[in-house]
């Protein structure tokens, strides 16, 4: 595990000394290029970390330049421009954050790039005494669309770098995926570290975050968060390369205005949403310490997920002032609908599954079809019986399409056969002559019968019932019959055959029920079980003097492969009651 | 060929027999084109009447001893031609150029030709059933290629419809008469014809049979009012020479 160690030294508050100029260039773009996704919260991070900054950073709003969705040359200028205004001799200090995609060797910004190599040079000329670089970018996939592309290195500068004076934070390791957070609606290492400003990370409970106490708040934070994302753990990281001793104050809370206090017997997680229900932080706070976080003036709804379960207070903060929130104030709420930490839902999932089990169907009808065709040889004594289990053999295969949540899509074939012969011997005294004459009849029938269905499922996704699907839709039953026979009449001396192909189809309404339990990330077994609904027999349509009544169970085994899976990181979620 | 040849000589004297009655009316199919000979005249019978009608029979002979030959040979019969009778002597020959159906009562009867396929002769047959006629199919007479010689008197081949039991005599010549009896008017017959799609190889036909005795020979004919002859056996003192079942029967106007 990397951690955060600026020296074993003693650490000297580089606080704002008089005459020191703050400088920020927050930068982000929400496109990379062909092939990534658009991500959706850079604005969110750039425009949160300036409110951050200019409330507890000691910048002045003459001093941070954001930069959202411009190109290489913009940015290029932007820091020209900063280099020519920084003063080495104020102790000046330059913050550089950028949001976006990025590859090993640049950040993506839309279809263009902007060199590593080319930032590096230009942070290490700039003559401030302290130059701070966080990136949030790495590689791109899925649903959390993670930023950047694929690594083949560490992630920006190389430990060999020779930057001097200069810190950079970075939000993942070489191979890893940085991403967001639809419910931060935040980069998840940005919404870290803005809460680290805000008086999360204050460790020392001095009012002062520092870049040592800002980093290792970010990383256990992004890591407990994507713990159990389907893009893998996050795992920042950081380069420090800095003479002297000291750590570095990237925000003074005594500056603040305003904000929330958790006091002493408040302990665990807690979340604080704005009116709107937005989450505005969400920290682990520690139960014997107090502990303040600096949000602006506004409602606030205040959720502490202790050991004894959840609780919640409304908070109303108003300018220039601290509200203190005690254990006293928070009321147990219920929660529905929540879902643990971390936890991965499935996403868009194409399925394709192999399926063998068994089925009913009660297929007298069409046996008796057949069965009166062949009533008249009665006639010389014979009763032919075609026959036909009930109970059959079927194998065939299914496609799913999930989506997104419980829906599901089903598309499933499967199919049987049956056949059968039989030999029938009959004797009859032929009334002119008074002789009793043999005759003989011979009979082979199959019939085949595969089914499509098609319909929409409810699929449970959570809880013990997990993986059980409700089906409903509609199946068409194609049917091929083939029977052929032969008559032999030694009276007569004729032998006569006849041979039919016939068949048709029919559709009816089915239900359905399905459990399948994922043995592998992709591969999942499972079992159904489906019920065909028909009033009465069909016709069918090519041989109209049979009918068929295909009401009936089908119960199999499945076997399938997850072709296409996705997933989505879901953070817990409070609902109160 | 030789037992085709001989059953139609027995099929010609089964026809021989004749009496002049007034024909049935006959049906005429509805103008306004169609297959050949769709305004030509056909009478509904025992023995269904219509140029194109065509009927194919296995035919199976037996020595005897009752031994079936080992090879049975098919036997074709047709319709192939159809008269206008203006009086006692005088047929017209039909056709789709000289007829229509508005020409029905110019003729007392029609008359057709009943002969084996490729044989250039045969036998002319009618029906009647007017008030005074035994109602039946009737042989008026003979033809042979283009010319036709008509029977003094129409013989009594089939009577239709009859009771059971109704007996007559068919002279077939001046020397021979055979006793034709009417054993039964439902009696049960099976052969490979019929119109239905299904399986079955065999198909079950309710028939008038009638028994023909001459000398030692009677042969039982299983007829279907809708189909004609549906198969027939024979014997030669007591023993079964010949037995005969329908395939296949084509009806050229419906």
């Amino acid at each position: 595990m990397r951690r955060f160690a600026l020296g074993t030294a003693v650490l000297i508050a580089l606080a704002l000394p008089a005459g020191a100029v703050r400088y920020a260039v927050l930068a982000g773009n929400s496109a990379g290029g062909a092939g990534l996704d658009q991500l959706r919260y850079v604005n969110n991070d750039l425009t949160e970390l300036r409110d951050v900054l200019l409330a507890f950073g000691g910048f002045e709003p003459k001093n941070i330049t954001t930069l959202y969705n411009r190109t290489p040359s913009e940015l290029a200028r932007t820091l020209a421009g900063l280099s020519s205004s920084v003063s080495g001799a104020n102790d000046d200090l330059v913050l550089f954050y950028y949001s976006g995609h990025a590859d090993p060797r640049s950040l993506r910004m839309g279809s263009d790039r902007f060199a590593l190599a080319d930032l590096r040079a230009t942070l290490d000329s700039m003559p401030a005494r302290i130059r701070i670089a966080v990136l949030d970018a790495c590689r791109s996939e899925g649903f959390t669309r993670a930023k950047g592309g694929k690594l083949d290195e560490p992630f920006l500068f190389k430990e060999d770098s020779k930057v001097s004076g200069t810190v950079v934070l970075y939000s993942s390791s070489s191979t890893e995926n940085s991403q967001e957070s639809d419910r931060y609606k935040n980069s998840i290492f940005t919404f870290h570290f803005i809460n680290a400003l805000r008086g999360c990370a204050d460790m020392s409970q001095d009012g002062k975050i520092t870049v040592n106490e800002a980093y290792q708040y970010s990383y256990g934070r992004t890591i407990s968060s994507t713990v159990h994302s389907a893009d893998g753990v996050q795992h920042p990281g950081y380069n420090f390369r800095i003479q002297g001793e000291g750590d570095i104050v990237l925000a003074d809370l005594n500056l603040r205005t305003q904000g929330i206090m958790f006091g002493k017997g408040i302990g665990g997680g807690v979340s604080i949403l704005d009116s709107a229900g937005a989450l505005v932080a969400d920290f682990v706070k520690e139960n014997g310490s107090a502990f303040v976080v600096a949000v602006n003036p506004g409602g606030y709804r205040v959720v502490n997920s202790g050991g004894t379960g959840r609780s919640a207070a409304s908070v109303l903060v108003t300018d220039r002032k601290i509200v203190e929130v005690r254990p006293a104030d928070l009321v147990a709420v219920a929660v529905a609908g929540s879902t643990s930490k971390g936890e991965r839902r499935p996403g868009f999932c194409l399925s394709v599954g192999l399926l063998g089990g068994g089925g009913h169907a009660d297929l007298s009808s069409l046996s008796a079809s057949m069965e009166q065709e062949f009533s008249d040889y009665a006639y010389f004594g014979m009763h032919p019986r075609f026959s036909m289990p009930a109970n059959f053999l079927r194998f065939g295969g299914a496609v799913e399409v999930n989506p997104f949540g419980n829906l599901v899509l089903l598309w499933i074939g499967d199919g049987f056969h049956t056949e059968g012969s039989a030999r029938y011997h009959g004797s009859r005294v032929n009334s002119v002559d008074g002789v009793a004459y043999g005759y003989e009849l011979t009979t082979r029938h199959d019939a085949s019968f595969v089914t499509l269905g098609t319909g929409p499922g409810f699929r449970v996704t959570r809880g013990p019932l997990r993986g059980l699907t409700i089906w409903a839709g509609i199946c068409d039953i194609w049917i091929d019959i083939r029977v052929s026979s032969t008559f032999t009449d030694s009276l007569y001396s004729v032998s006569n055959s006849k041979s039919i192909r016939g068949g048709g189809t029919v559709t009816m309404p089915y239900l359905g029920l399905s459990y399948r339990y994922q043995v592998f990330p992709r591969v999942y077994v499972g079992a159904q079980a489906f019920y065909r609904y028909s009033r009465q027999a069909a016709r069918l349509s090519d041989t109209p003097g049979y009918k068929v009544q295909l009401r009936g169970v089908n119960a199999a085994l499945t076997v399938g492969v997850d072709v296409i899976k996705r997933w989505k990181h879901v953070e817990p979620e409070e609902s109160e009651q | 060929m030789r037992h085709s040849t001989r059953l139609l000589v027995r099929i010609v004297a089964v026809l021989s027999a004749a009496m002049l009655v007034r024909c049935a009316m006959p049906m005429i199919a509805d103008a306004g084109g169609g297959p050949p000979h769709v305004l030509l005249p056909r009478t509904p019978s025992i023995l269904p009447l219509g140029v194109g009608n065509q009927w194919r029979y296995s035919y199976t002979s037996y020595d005897s001893s009752g031994a079936a030959h080992p090879s049975t040979e098919d036997l074709n019969i047709t319709i192939s031609g159809v008269y206008g009778r203006l009086d006692d002597s005088m047929l017209v020959r039909l056709s789709d150029d000289n007829f229509t159906p508005a020409d029905s009562d110019t003729y007392q009867e029609f008359v057709y030709e009943y002969a084996q396929e490729g044989y250039n002769q045969g036998d002319l047959v009618t029906y009647r059933d007017a008030p005074g006629d035994v109602r039946g199919l009737y042989v008026v007479g003979s033809f042979t290629g283009a010319s036709t010689a008509l029977f003094d008197t129409a013989r009594l081949w089939l009577a239709y419809a009859a009771d059971p039991g109704a007996s007559y005599y068919y002279t077939a010549d001046t020397a021979t008469s055979a006793r034709i009896t009417v054993l039964s008017v439902r009696d049960t017959f099976f052969c490979p014809y019929g119109q239905t799609q299904g399986a079955s190889p065999m198909h079950m036909y309710e028939c008038y049979l009638y028994e023909d005795v001459l000398a030692d020979t009677s042969t039982y004919y299983y007829y279907n009012d809708e189909v004609g002859m549906v198969g027939y056996l024979q014997y030669v003192s007591g023993i079964r020479r010949v037995s005969c079942m329908l395939m296949d029967f084509e009806q050229s106007w419906w």
